[in-house]
């Protein structure tokens, strides 16, 4: 679609880049941005470097969006100086909204008794604009755990050298997440684990970490697993819904579009090696099926 | 005992580490509880259940459950959302250990056990369900389908004991075994 970054177009932003051919006529007339660009653009610029990878146009930084990516310091957004808004206490609804995450302190509340933390607010904001985008509390809660699971996993292996960041957009029957990091990726975090130590391909690693019971820790001493279970989290947030799935990890992208979702699903491309791993969960309501620009 | 687990643990019950905490939170809980009680868990109100946190929470809790000296019979009531169920139902295929799921009104008196069961075990609850408090000496004589020897009706209620879906009690010599609720369906 004209004028619109979406994350295709930042796959070829990156293959031209790799291929010295100049992008910053293509990028300046850029427009519009959908959130998992966003997201992706903004690795691919932390990783290549500012002079790669131009800034992006006034227009989508200006944007709703862009905007709410403002409002927070990242590597991977718009900038990483930390004299920004404090996070919000509030739990108004948003179309959209950024956080930067490195711990996994940061996730887990002690007692339901204490003060929500920020993360939980940021949770609870999710909750609620993925409602009045249009979902019932049941299905906008299964995406609030889907969220929580990728931004676990990122602060949990990724062993990023910034923080991970995570965005969300709700609005007009649809709801959105990324979670995306600069860290080690699938496979280096999977081959630490013996069990996975034959792994040698990213799209083997992006496919063995979508099987239930598959972690970097391996199994207990029973043969059960120790964990392994966000992903599953992720298609059964997608239960029943138009959705798309994207998972990008080292020089492989799988995605899942439809309304069938599982760990042996989508289809595999190609794609320039980027570091660390990159969540898209798209829910969309029947409704709203095909709108009038990508969600992508 | 009642746990409210909304009011105890928070409404969005998630994460492998939330949940070891929230598992040796259940446990403080549940301390002074006397053995051979059942404990129901009410998930009523809560907004939030995953597969980490159940794994995190529910593994050694059945284990810390099972032990002789604190002897507890868990049933997981009120789950609002059947994909929590599933969760239930993976970490019981991962562990071996079955749950007690009801819904309704507590205390329950109707639950379904989530989790494998070989066939034997199955016909074994069948029969405690049937006849109430029995020892396997009893189902040997009663049990009319096939025949049984005590010694293996003994080993299956001892499984069943083990995985928290009958309870035990000594009577004389004999060890007396009955459904930890009146009815307990199997899923699937």
């Amino acid at each position: 679609m004209n004028g619109w970054l979406t994350a295709e177009q930042v796959e070829h932003i990156q293959w031209a880049v790799q291929r010295n051919r100049p992008v910053g006529e293509f990028v300046k007339d850029l427009r519009h941005a959908t959130l998992p660009a966003l997201m992706e653009y903004g690795c691919l610029r932390a990783s290549m470097g500012p002079t790669a990878i131009p800034t992006l146009p006034a227009a989508i930084i200006e944007s709703p969006l862009g905007q709410s990516l403002d409002e927070i310091p990242s590597r991977i957004g718009l900038h990483d100086s930390q004299n920004h808004n404090e996070k919000p206490s509030r739990v108004d609804i948003r179309t959209s909204e950024f956080f930067s995450i490195s711990t996994q302190d940061e996730l887990d509340s002690e007692s339901p008794d204490l003060t929500p933390t920020p993360w939980q607010l940021y949770a609870i904001r999710f909750s609620r604009s993925a409602q009045a985008a249009g979902f019932n509390a049941t299905v906008a809660n299964g995406l609030v755990a889907a969220l929580y699971e990728m931004a676990h996993n990122a602060v949990e292996h990724a062993e990023s050298p910034c923080p991970a960041l995570v965005g969300f957009q709700a609005e007009n029957g649809v709801a959105l997440f990324c979670v995306g990091d600069l860290g080690r990726g699938l496979l280096a975090s999977l081959r630490t684990c013996s069990d996975y130590a034959h792994l040698t391909k990213h799209d083997e690693a992006i496919a063995t970490a979508l099987q239930e019971g598959v972690t970097r820790y391996g199994r207990k001493r029973d043969g059960s697993p120790q964990s392994g279970v966000g992903f599953r989290q992720v298609f059964r947030a997608l239960t029943d819904f138009n959705g798309h799935l994207r998972f990008r990890s080292g020089d492989y992208c799988l995605e899942m579009l439809g309304s069938d979702f599982g760990p042996n699903l989508g289809e595999f491309r190609g794609l320039p090696l980027l570091p660390g791993f990159q969540v898209t969960v798209c829910c969309r309501t029947r409704a709203n099926s095909s709108g009038d620009h990508p969600d992508v | 005992m009642i746990v409210p687990m909304a009011a105890t643990f928070g409404k969005h019950l998630q994460g492998k580490l939330p949940g070891k905490k929230h598992f040796a939170k259940l446990c403080e809980v549940l301390s002074n509880v006397p053995p051979n009680s059942i404990v129901f868990l009410d998930f009523k109100d809560v907004e939030i259940v995953t597969g980490s946190w159940v794994n995190a929470v529910f593994a050694p809790f059945f284990h810390w459950a099972g032990d002789d000296q604190i002897d507890l019979f868990p049933v997981i009531c009120n789950l609002a959302d059947k994909h929590w169920v599933d969760e239930f139902a993976l970490v019981a295929d991962w562990t071996h250990k079955c749950f007690l799921v009801a819904d309704g009104p507590i205390p329950a008196k109707r639950a379904k056990a989530i989790g494998p069961l070989d066939p034997g075990q199955k016909i074994t609850l069948d029969a405690v369900i049937e006849f109430g408090a029995v020892t396997g000496a009893e189902l040997e004589r009663q049990w009319k389908p096939e025949a049984i020897r005590a010694t293996a009706w003994n080993n299956r209620l001892r499984d069943l004991y083990d995985k928290r879906l009958i309870r035990r009690e000594r009577r004389g010599r004999e060890q007396v075994y009955s459904p930890v609720l009146k009815e307990i369906d199997f899923d699937g």
